[in-house]
């Protein structure tokens, strides 16, 4: 059974996950079976919370520090996620890097071994903060199980910064995703695309507050930048997204399918064709 | 609980046990390794079977080499997520060319269980069988007749109370003026979900949703609340004598049969009964078992545990360390497996929850009793038989919305 082009059911799903709130929109045609294809997209994101949570001694996270520095075993999916994240520190020159740095600030990162599909701390004290960027992959995984399941029409969100449109509503290019409340703000409509935001000052208590640290200085980045990315993955995005909010520029090496948007402080949005 | 065998099987990785007394000495809950490594095999690559895969990989010493699953697209995610492991769409012919497997794990449906039970026990291999054991009293027996003529084997039922820590702490209290007199209990399990599943590739709808097929499914008090009972059968080494329930569907209207709301009342032999109810359409509370005693009471949740103490009961010494936790008007004392060694390094704190999950305590506990066939599995045969009646008989008085005896 599969979900139909034209539908006629919507059913929406949610779960708390990560410290915020997992959405899924899905569109077909059996209110049962897409009810149950969420679910067990929501389940995988439970999965990912589990594994991958720094505030629970049972999770994967927990496991592979406390086995440092011996390898692993893990499944195919999370190698990948650790393979692309070590991939974007590098790539991004260390403006995205969830990795604990010794000392010398060197970061010492985890050890990944393709044909054992193993992954390594070197030390226990490697204690990456996987944050934003593990709520994206999250949200790649419940589109694979949707996907898997037949689903051809889905929103997916966790906590409104990470997120991918699967197909589109009838009659739109994509689902639509404002990057911000004003009129004026740009709307990115999204087919079989993740996006995913990021922001190196928050709101708190009605202030807006520093959120990101530069690696490259060890100090809190003051500068207000904000940051989407668009691509082909969420988790990928994510980890982009970070890259860019932390140095205000649009990564150069992205490419192809990849789009970035930068707005620093109340400037407008820097659109993905603009020149910086 | 503990014996020279299982000290043998565990290599602690830790210092000494010394220090104050702050808890009943309770063994080591950190990370498990087999001393000879042993071969298993899992049937069924669903979602428990993909989670069993799981905490295998953290047991130094187990090795997954194979994987069965008669749908296709489950099988191949089995295999994305245990290395090295080879698949097979049938248990016998798994059973036929590895040979060389120590154990076969079986995590199908219930209904499925008997003949997979017995085809690997007859193989010559251990065997850890998801719980319920079966779906009718008829297969529970079988199963259970043949695990125990299977000498030299060993069979482990998949209640898994009787592997966990805190369930393991806070019996140890219940066996003590702590506790005192059992009063009663109730079984909680709130969540919102369908209990629906998407069918995968070649599968139908009807074998995706076992679970709601009235003619193999135990419903929510069979496949949910008889895991939460044992802890009851456990703690009071006795079943219920019997069991009146209710059950509706109250919160998925799609037409399905199977109640998606139930309360069970359990009256055991003395006069003391235990209240269980189950829902799919509210999660407040999630799942936790209560027992009341004259001079304390527990709430279990699983990963977590905390003993309420009545104001006259006696102060124990220990208590003035002790973590706690504000529940409105009433302060429970946090449940640390292994406390004595955390007050020792100044680290109770970071003993609250268990470094693993219950799942990872029941496979090692196997595994232990894999490779040393002397030491008894936590929960065998018998255990299991007598808890999956219960469950049977329970949902059988949910479905008819009467009152029936139990008899095991």
């Amino acid at each position: 059974m599969t979900a139909q082009a034209r539908p006629s059911a919507e059913i929406r799903v949610a779960a708390a996950a990560m410290g915020t709130r997992f959405e899924i929109v899905l569109l077909g045609e059996n209110r049962g079976y897409l009810r149950a294809a969420g679910e067990a997209a929501l389940a995988r994101v439970e999965e990912a919370h589990r594994a991958f949570t720094r505030f629970d001694q049972a999770s994967l996270l927990a496991h592979l520090r406390r086995s440092a520095p011996r390898p692993v075993a893990v499944d195919r999916e999370t190698l990948a996620m650790f393979e692309a994240l070590a991939c974007v520190a590098r790539q991004s020159d260390g403006a995205f890097d969830p990795y604990y740095h010794n000392p010398a600030g060197m970061a010492e990162w985890p050890i990944t071994d393709r044909d054992r599909r193993t992954v390594a701390f070197p030390a226990a004290a490697c204690d990456p903060d996987l944050g934003g960027c593990a709520k994206g992959f999250a949200v790649d995984w419940a589109v694979t199980v949707l996907r898997e399941a037949g689903i051809e029409q889905a929103f997916v969100q966790g906590g409104t910064s990470s997120m991918f449109g699967l197909g589109a509503p009838p009659g739109s290019p994509g689902w639509r995703v404002a990057l911000g409340p004003q009129t004026d703000d740009p709307v990115v409509p999204l087919r079989d695309q993740g996006l995913a935001c990021s922001a190196s000052m928050t709101m708190r208590e009605g202030r807006r507050i520093p959120h990101l640290v530069d690696r490259g200085t060890g100090r809190v980045l003051m500068s207000d930048h904000r940051a989407v990315v668009v691509g082909p993955s969420a988790g990928l995005a994510d980890a982009w997204a970070t890259a860019a909010a932390v140095t205000g520029t649009r990564p150069t090496l992205l490419e192809g399918p990849w789009r970035c948007w930068i707005r620093k402080g109340a400037r407008p949005w820097q659109l993905p064709m603009m020149p910086e | 609980m503990t014996s020279p065998g299982r000290r043998a099987f565990l290599v602690q990785t830790a210092g000494s046990l010394a220090g104050a007394a702050l808890i009943p000495d309770l063994e080591w809950i950190g990370p498990r390794r087999l001393v000879e490594p042993k071969t298993v095999g899992i049937v069924g690559v669903g979602r428990q079977g993909r989670a069993m895969i799981a905490e295998l990989t953290k047991i130094d010493g187990a090795r997954v080499v194979a994987l069965v699953d008669p749908e296709p697209g489950r099988l191949r995610i089995g295999l994305d997520r245990a290395p090295g492991a080879e698949g097979f769409a049938d248990h016998r012919a798994m059973l036929e060319k590895r040979r060389d497997l120590d154990a076969v794990i079986i995590a199908t449906p219930t209904h499925l269980h008997r003949p997979i039970v017995e085809d690997a026990l007859a193989a010559g291999k251990h065997v850890y069988c998801e719980a319920p054991l079966a779906h009718t009293v008829e297969d529970a027996r079988a199963i259970a007749t043949a695990a125990q003529a299977a000498t030299g084997r060993v069979f482990m039922a998949g209640f898994l109370a009787r592997s966990n820590p805190v369930y393991q702490l806070a019996r140890t209290f219940y066996r003590t003026d702590a506790f005192r007199d059992f009063l009663g209990g109730s079984a909680h399990f709130h969540r919102k979900t369908s209990w629906r599943f998407p069918a995968s590739g070649t599968e139908t709808d009807a074998t995706a949703n076992w679970r709601l097929d009235p003619a193999v499914s135990l419903g929510l008090a069979g496949e949910v609340a008889s895991h939460q009972l044992e802890v009851f059968h456990w703690y009071r080494n006795k079943i219920p004598v019997s069991v009146s329930g209710t059950g509706m569907v109250a919160a998925n209207r799609d037409g399905r049969k199977v109640p998606d709301t139930i309360n069970a009342l359990f009256r055991f032999d003395d006069g003391t009964s235990v209240v269980c109810e189950a829902s799919l359409g509210n999660s407040f509370g999630g799942q936790n078992e209560i027992l009341r005693g004259s001079n304390a009471a527990f709430r279990l949740g699983w990963t977590h545990g905390w003993m309420f103490k009545e104001v006259d009961a006696t102060t124990l010494g220990w208590e003035v360390y002790a973590l706690r936790q504000q529940f409105h008007q009433d302060e429970g004392i946090i449940l640390i497996a292994d406390a004595t060694k955390l007050a020792a390094q100044g680290q109770l704190k970071a003993g609250v929850g268990l470094p693993y999950s219950p799942l990872y305590y029941g496979l090692a506990d196997f595994l232990r009793s894999v490779v040393f066939p002397s030491v008894a599995v936590p929960c065998g045969a018998m255990d299991g038989l007598r808890s999956t009646i219960v469950g049977i008989r329970a949902n059988q008085a949910v479905i008819s919305g009467t009152t029936l005896e139990i008899t095991a």
